[in-house]
Formats: C-alpha cells, sequence, structure tokens
C-alpha cells in the first residue's frame, strides 16, 4: 500500500522519461540521413553538374598583337628611311605608344625577345609554339632586313622603357665596350638557346629581363579591371606583381639606364644581336655621307648606342648598323644632313 | 662587322656581292624558321589546328599543397584557385576542408572555426535536413590559392579539392614563378584548354578518353 504512490510516480517518471526521449528523436524522422531518395538527389545533382570553365583570352589577341607590331614597324622603317623626320619627342611619343601597348595593356609577354627562346623550342618541336608567337618573332627580323633594327626603338616595349627613362644628355662610354657588348650578348644568346633546349626548358632570356615586373603589374591590374568588366568573381584593385628583389633590380637598372641608355638592349638582348647581325645586311643601311660630314661629333654624342665613330683628325665617320637602333637622333642633330 | 661608310654612293664590287649574299642568306634562314613552324610538318594532328599555344597548369596527382602557389605567382592574389570536383565530393555534412575541428555539432558548423583563412568555402545544404547532403564550393573572389582545404580534403577526406592555375586569371609567363619554385615539380606546360573544376578533364589529349 505504502509502495503504490511510489510506483506510479517511478511509472510516470519513466513514461515522461520514454515520451520525451520520443519527441526529442521525432524531427529526427523526417531527417533519415542515408535515405534512397536523397541519394539520387544527390546523384542526380551530381549527373547534371556542369563543370564550370576558365577561358583564356582568345588567341586572336595575339594575331591582333602581331598587326600592332607590323604597324609598328612600318612607322619605324618610314622614320628609318626619313619619310618621317626623326626627332626626340616624336620617338619619345613612339616609345610610350609602344610601353602602354605591348608593355602595359599586354603584359610585355610574349615580346619579340622572349620569342627566341620560344622559337627556339618550335625549331624542334613546331607544335609547341603558336603562330601568332613565330610571326612575332620573325616580323622584326624581316624588318631589319629591310630597315635596320627599327624595332629595338618603335616597339619594343623593354627598349620604350629605357628611352623613356633616360637623360638626354648621357654619359658616352669608351669605344671598347662595343667589343665587351659584342661579347655578353652573344654569351646571352647561346645561354638562351642552350637554357630552352635542355631538360627544364628554362627561359633564360625572360630571367634576364629586368622590366617584366612593371609590365606584369599594368598587365595584371588591366586584366582584372577587364575580368571585373565581363562579370567574373574579381573585385577592382590594383595589383603589384613581382617580388621585393625584382623591384630592386628594376631600380637598379632604371637608375643605370638614367646615365647610360638602353643598357639592357646593349649588354644583354641576344635578339638585338640577331636583329643587328641582319642589319648589317639591309638593304637600307644608316650611312654617313664621307662626302657631306664635316666631322663636328654632333651625332657621335647623341648616339645612345654608341654606334658612330667620329675622328676629327684621321677624317673618319663610320656608323656600325650592328649596334644602330635606327632612333634618328643623328639624323636630326646632323648640320649637314649627312646621316642618313 | 660594323658598316663602313660608302665612298661616293657606290659600293665596290666585292663588297655588293657580300652584302647580297649575307641579304639571301638572312631572308633564307628566317623564311626557314618561317616554314618549320608555320608548317609545321608534326605527326601529331591535334596539335594542327593554327592558334595552339601552351598555358601553365597544375598537376593535381603531382601537387603537395605546400602553400608555395599564394606567395610564388606574380598575381597578388595569386592566379592558382581551388576548386571542389563536384563529381567526385561526398557532400559530407562535416568537411575536412570546410571546418578545421570535424568533432563540432552539425548544428554549430557554419559558425565553427574554419580551415580556411579567409573562409572562401562556401557551404550549402544539397538534401536532407541537418544532418543530409552539403554542397561545398569555392569562392574565388575570397580564395587566395594557399591550398589548405585541398591538402585536408586529400589528407583526409575524398579527394576531391584540388588547386588550378585559371588560365583566365594567369599572366602566362615565359618563366613561372610558380613552377621554379614548385617542390613537386607539379606545374607544367599544357595546350592551353578552359580548365575547369573537374578533375576528370582537365584537357589534356593523352588523358582523355576517346570521345571523338
Amino acid at each position: 500500500m505504502t509502495l503504490r504512490p511510489f510506483r506510479t510516480l517511478l511509472l510516470a517518471t519513466f513514461a515522461l522519461a520514454l515520451s520525451a526521449a520520443a519527441l526529442r528523436a521525432s524531427p529526427r524522422e523526417d531527417n533519415p540521413g542515408c535515405d534512397t531518395d536523397l541519394s539520387e538527389q544527390v546523384d542526380a545533382y551530381r549527373e547534371n553538374y556542369v563543370p564550370r570553365e576558365f577561358y583564356p583570352e582568345p588567341p586572336r589577341l595575339s594575331y591582333i598583337d602581331d598587326a600592332v607590331l607590323a604597324a609598328f614597324l612600318v612607322l619605324g622603317a618610314l622614320f628609318a628611311m626619313g619619310k618621317i623626320k626623326p626627332t626626340r619627342k616624336r620617338g619619345l611619343a613612339v616609345s610610350a605608344a609602344a610601353f602602354i601597348y605591348f608593355g602595359l595593356l599586354r603584359g610585355g609577354c610574349v615580346c619579340p625577345v622572349g620569342a627566341l627562346a620560344n622559337v627556339c623550342l618550335g625549331l624542334r618541336a613546331p607544335e609547341l609554339i603558336g603562330v601568332a608567337v613565330a610571326i612575332l618573332f620573325l616580323l622584326p627580323l624581316f624588318a631589319s632586313l629591310v630597315a635596320g633594327r627599327v624595332f629595338c626603338s618603335f616597339g619594343c616595349p623593354l627598349g620604350a622603357v629605357q628611352d623613356l627613362a633616360r637623360k638626354k644628355r648621357f654619359l658616352r662610354l669608351p669605344r671598347w665596350t662595343l667589343y665587351i657588348a659584342l661579347l655578353t650578348t652573344s654569351a646571352a644568346l647561346v645561354l638562351t638557346v642552350f637554357a630552352i633546349l635542355s631538360e627544364e626548358r628554362h627561359f633564360m632570356i625572360c630571367a634576364l629581363d629586368p622590366y617584366k615586373v612593371l609590365f606584369h603589374t599594368g598587365y595584371a591590374t588591366v586584366s582584372k579591371e577587364m575580368a571585373v568588366m565581363r562579370g567574373y568573381a574579381v573585385e577592382h584593385g590594383f595589383i603589384i606583381a613581382g617580388t621585393l628583389t625584382a623591384w630592386l633590380a628594376l631600380l637598379a637598372v632604371l637608375i643605370l639606364g638614367f646615365w647610360i641608355p638602353r643598357p639592357f638592349c646593349r649588354f644583354v638582348c641576344p635578339y638585338g644581336l640577331l636583329l643587328g647581325v641582319i642589319s648589317t645586311v639591309a638593304f637600307k643601311r644608316r650611312s654617313i655621307d664621307a662626302d657631306a660630314c664635316v666631322h663636328c661629333g654632333a651625332c657621335q654624342k647623341r648616339c645612345p648606342t654608341n654606334a658612330i665613330k667620329i675622328d676629327r683628325e684621321n677624317k673618319v665617320a663610320k656608323l656600325s648598323n650592328l649596334h644602330c637602333v635606327q632612333c634618328g637622333e643623328c639624323s636630326a642633330v646632323c648640320p649637314k644632313d649627312a646621316v642618313k | 662587322m660594323s658598316e663602313e661608310s660608302e665612298k661616293n654612293g657606290k659600293e665596290l664590287p666585292r663588297r655588293a656581292f657580300l652584302v647580297n649574299a649575307g641579304r639571301a642568306a638572312a631572308a633564307c634562314a628566317l623564311t626557314g624558321v618561317a616554314a618549320r613552324i608555320l608548317l609545321r610538318g608534326s605527326k601529331d594532328a591535334e596539335f594542327d589546328k593554327p592558334g595552339t599555344r601552351y598555358a601553365w597548369r597544375i598537376d593535381p596527382e603531382k601537387c603537395v599543397y605546400c602553400g608555395g602557389c599564394e606567395t610564388a605567382c606574380v598575381r597578388k592574389p595569386s592566379a592558382v584557385k581551388a576548386v571542389n570536383d563536384q563529381k567526385k565530393c561526398s557532400f559530407c555534412v562535416v568537411c575536412y576542408g570546410h571546418v578545421a575541428d570535424q568533432h563540432v555539432d552539425s548544428k554549430h558548423i557554419d559558425s565553427a572555426p574554419k580551415v580556411c583563412p579567409h573562409d572562401a568555402v562556401v557551404r550549402k545544404r544539397l538534401a536532407g535536413g541537418l544532418d543530409g547532403y552539403y554542397k561545398y564550393t569555392i569562392d574565388h573572389a575570397k580564395c587566395v590559392g594557399c591550398g589548405k582545404c585541398a591538402a585536408e580534403c586529400n589528407d583526409r577526406g575524398t579527394e576531391s579539392m584540388f588547386l588550378i592555375i585559371r588560365p583566365d586569371l594567369c599572366l602566362n609567363c615565359n618563366e613561372c614563378e610558380i613552377a621554379k619554385q614548385c617542390p613537386a615539380e607539379a606545374i607544367e606546360r599544357v595546350p592551353i584548354c578552359p580548365e575547369d573544376d573537374f578533375k576528370g578533364f582537365f584537357g589534356i589529349d593523352d588523358q582523355l578518353p576517346d570521345q571523338s
């Protein structure tokens, strides 16, 4: 008798606990976890899923590059042939245009200088490189067969940077540095060819280029803004490409190039050497008219690549087409119009 | 090699001959290079379409998710992004690539600490209730390509997450900075393709199943 209320209490609590447990468990009933319906749903999702694709820019842009380069080269040839009077201002304007288009908008890559490595690779296995790159490489060479190294002054983004960031009255190096330059550029050419044909396929020429961080920064920012316009999941913003070392190297080369014009062109660029060799047999070579020349030496002072040798005592006036970049400063400054 | 001034505008006969020979040699060389590349008499017929270019890619089989891609790329943030292969993902409630502590209650997963330092792994309910199926995607606006999620997923999960170099972001440098420092040498140049978030495909010709 005494135990009965106890028993009822015990039963009641047990029932309560059970119902509470049942109540707690009840929401799980509509969520069984491994139901066949659900896995069918998942399978359907998996089947119908279309992977997201990240298309690179179409290669036709590279052909536009070729066309723009051709336009620059024709302009350069007109300058070199004297159809347009070359002045420092006009040269700077073309340099700035080349820098903005090939450098900032197109990232300076693939540039004809770097394409040297691509083409070496392409000679071994043609399927490894694109047609547009080959055209990019060959256009300046054909142009140099016609009118000399016009690419260096009109169209080369590297040349443009060096041209824009130099003093008007610079330091003139002694003549023997030309031989050093010949040696270093040849070494760079041999190194580039060997590096690209080695197992690692190392793009030596691109490693030697100190100006690429500038181009990459411009291109990265431009391409990012383009991506924002196309509606990709990217935000606005300025991108600084490259490491601190790369920027310090750029700074050092720019400072050097302020006093010594075109340091990369003259002492490193293997493509410039190729262009120069072809320039020596070009149809329109720059030369000094020995009869008209008065050996004043004005052109010699203005030549950024040290290609002119004027000896007043022995009445010698020489111009090396191997080194001349067809900037036209000499023709502009000559009082007798002897440099053509 | 230097060109001397020409006397009275006329070249000496021998000199003229040499110059002409040089011109011919240069023209021949250039035409030869052009012919070799443009005609491309190669064995691989699939490379024959014009404009075939190469792009950088991470081999997901070799990648060790070291995190170098985040810092090495010339782009900041990196052109390398993580993706989740939806055809392979198990749609788990608790994802190794998503939450740092896998023992967390399924109610609190969304507020729990994440593997991704930038919270770029997006978790959305796919089917069922709280303990049903979830799909995981990576928000590329936040992703920096550190590969932490992919490392976890490949370590303990279903190996569905992996890193890609997005071709639309890649600057296609001749010398890839990531390739230079990659410890697994997983960065390689392949024919350009729309690299997608489906691990099985990848556009590499020799690994594609025969579909044509």
